[in-house]
């Protein structure tokens, strides 16, 4: 079977089939072979080409968090042919990266606005965190106003990406 | 005064590290929650405990009508405030004293006197303690533009009612001055509930070194030591040792001394914390002092032997402090890390969600205090830490390695934390030698993030999981029909040895 797997905006196929007790999974264009053991529920134990490796997993919906070697990864599984939304170079819309409260909105809609104006102001566990544009443009719409309640990933501004600009950062990603 | 029951005006690790002091002095106890943390730890194991209801700050812990009502209620003869929330709230200690009720920590007057940043800088230069250059608000026909001019660029700005880093903005040049002035006024305003903001130099290659006092009622007052906090991010301290690789017993002398002559200046008792600057040249700076317990008093308890908990609620019983100061010794190493739910590769954005699994790393001389456990909820209504992480050891570098491994031991799926960036730090090289300042996290890690690519392990051990979780529908053979008749498939997720 085949799996995807989605980590800041990078795709990770994986092909896996059960080989006896053992599995045989392939990464890119590398096979391995894999024993593995799951003591307590979470706490797994990996053969991985002859060499041991001891990692923990937490699942919640299609979030997968391991911790392995003192690390922990964050990422999602998806399903096969999606294509993962932080994908979009240019996003036209700008989400919370927090919960909290909004104390100011520092622009109205139609402005247009450098890359980098501080276009919301939320405040979450006293502290400021300032929503900047991501890039020059025109913003259509904001959807929150001073002293409303925001919940992270909820919808934030909608911006149109000014066109010259565009153009220009297409050339850079070439 | 006899305290016969504490109620603990605090949620999180803080609750629960006085809570246990209390327990073991045989003090019963009294917790109170928000209704966000009903089922936190602090409330299960204090002996009562009171509801506060909405979980907003001003509803719940900084509603001081409602802690004052509830310690009334239940009975208890005391309160500790912990740090933060009321605990430099010099109209909640003078509540506590009009309902007859004593405020484990320094009279009102005294918090009053030193909460306000200008005028403790004041009675400190008065009393011969060095301070820092800057603006306190008082300078006849200044304004605060002005004083910048004055002063010199870069200067910090800082909420004077204030502390733990909010309000405070660091500007290096005229240009983004008033945006800066502005948004610290916000954040003043609310977090303390006043705007007023004072100015200061902003040193460079500054060590922040603070001393820890205690002071009981009759007038006798000790210092434990230095620690060394000088690993902050946004101002607020992340790592925490003692000793100072930066002190020898001359500054050390020093230095304790006038953190004493700071202490018996204002007529301090309990326990405080008297914070300076130490500049590249070893010059010092009286900076504030904390007049409360500090999060990190766990590294002086580990290097002195005194618990310093039990020490407040002794002082606020009226008893005399019988330790020496020429009695009092540190020994070895201790390092402290703040736990935080947060996102160092983003800004030190804070993370909420729920902590999936936790597994601590135990062992000789490693101390993990904490207010939350598996299946805990990290809500955005209060400071994002955790826990703190505590490990002793003969010397430094037996005490970072010792945290080194703790940190690579320490599993905590399913809310970002800082963890690995704190192992970062630790494994750092200017960590290793000491050479430190509190712009450290900016020059070093400004650009850190946690991994950028998968490695191929993680993803086998996804893979896997998700093949065996889908084993069932896949493949009703062998495995299924093997866990259907095994006693364990309906017995739930218990541990056989916990």
């Amino acid at each position: 079977m085949e799996l995807h797997y989605e980590h800041e905006g990078k795709l990770y196929p994986v092909k896996i089939a059960r080989d006896g007790e053992s599995f045989k999974v392939e990464v890119g264009t590398r096979t391995f072979h894999v024993e593995y053991k799951e003591g307590k529920p979470g706490f797994i134990t990996m053969t991985i080409n002859g060499r041991i490796s001891k990692c923990n997993i937490a699942t919640e919906g299609n979030q997968r968090h391991i911790f392995i070697n003192g690390d922990v990864y964050r990422f999602n599984r998806v399903e096969s042919g999606t294509r993962p939304a932080t994908f979009d170079k240019l996003p036209s819309s700008i989400t919370s990266p927090i919960s909290g409260k909004v104390t100011m909105v520092s622009a109205t809609e139609g402005d247009e606005v450098n890359a980098g104006h501080v276009v919301l102001t939320i405040e979450a566990m006293k502290m400021e965190y300032q929503i900047k544009a991501p890039y020059a443009g025109k913003i259509e719409k904001i959807h929150f106003k001073t002293g409303d309640q925001v919940d992270i990933g909820a919808l934030l501004v909608v911006m149109a990406k000014n066109k010259a600009e565009s153009e220009e950062s297409s050339k850079q990603e070439e | 005064m006899e305290i016969t029951k504490v109620l603990v005006a605090n949620r999180g690790e803080i609750a629960v590290r006085i809570i246990r002091a209390c327990q073991e002095m045989g003090i019963p106890t009294v917790a109170v929650y928000s209704d966000v943390d009903k089922s936190c730890l602090h409330v299960e194991m204090a002996e009562e405990s009171l509801p506060l209801g909405d979980p907003t700050p001003a509803q719940s812990y900084l509603n001081i009508p409602k802690i004052i009502d509830a310690a009334k209620k239940s009975g208890a003869n005391a309160v500790h405030p912990g740090y933060g929330f009321l605990s430099e709230n010099a109209k909640f200690a003078k509540a506590c004293a009009d309902a007859g009720i004593k405020f484990i920590g320094p009279t009102a007057e005294v918090i009053e006197g030193m909460g306000d940043k200008i005028a403790a800088k004041r009675t400190m230069r008065m009393a011969g303690v060095p301070v820092i250059p800057g603006f306190t608000g008082e300078e006849k026909n200044e304004t605060i533009e002005e004083a910048c001019q004055r002063i010199g660029f870069p200067v910090l700005i800082k909420a004077s009612a204030g502390g733990g880093g909010k309000g405070m903005k660091v500007v290096t040049s005229p240009d983004g001055l008033s945006e800066a002035i502005a948004s610290a006024r916000r954040e003043a305003k609310s977090s303390f509930g006043n705007d007023e903001l004072l100015l200061e130099k902003y040193l460079s290659k500054p060590r922040h070194i603070e001393f820890q006092i205690l002071a009981d009622e009759h007038g006798h007052v000790v210092h434990l030591f230095e620690r060394e906090c000088s690993i902050q991010r946004r101002h607020q301290k992340v790592i925490e040792e003692t000793p100072s690789v930066a002190m020898d017993a001359e500054l050390r002398k020093k230095m304790g001394d006038a953190a004493i002559m700071a202490a018996k200046t204002v007529g301090y008792s309990n326990a405080g914390t008297v914070e300076f600057m130490l500049d590249a040249d070893r010059n010092f700076y009286f900076l504030e002092m904390n007049t409360r317990l500090q999060v990190e008093h766990a590294i002086t308890e580990m290097t002195t032997g005194i618990d310093i908990v039990k020490w407040q609620i002794k002082i606020a019983s009226g008893e005399p402090l019988t330790l020496e100061q020429d009695k009092i010794i540190q020994r070895g190493h201790a390092i402290e890390c703040r736990i935080y739910a947060e996102d160092p590769g983003k800004g030190f954005m804070p993370s909420t969600g729920t902590l999936k699994t936790v597994e601590l790393p135990t062992g000789i001389n490693i101390r993990h205090d904490t207010g939350i456990s598996q299946g805990s909820q990290i809500s955005p209504f209060y400071d994002p830490m955790l826990a703190k992480l505590i490990v002793y050891g003969e010397d430094r570098k037996d005490a970072s390695r010792k945290m080194e491994w703790a940190l690579s031991n320490y599993i905590a799926l399913g809310v970002t934390t800082n963890i690995p960036f704190l192992r970062a730090i630790i494994h750092h090289p200017s960590f290793a030698t000491g050479d430190i300042d509190t712009h450290f996290i900016e020059t070093y890690f400004k650009s850190w993030s946690s991994a950028e690519v998968l490695p191929p392990e993680v993803l086998i051990a996804a893979a896997i999981d998700d093949l065996r979780h889908s084993a069932v529908v896949d493949e009703p053979g062998a495995e299924a029909a093997q866990e259907n008749h095994s006693p364990w498939a309906h017995a739930g997720r218990w541990r056989i040895d916990s």
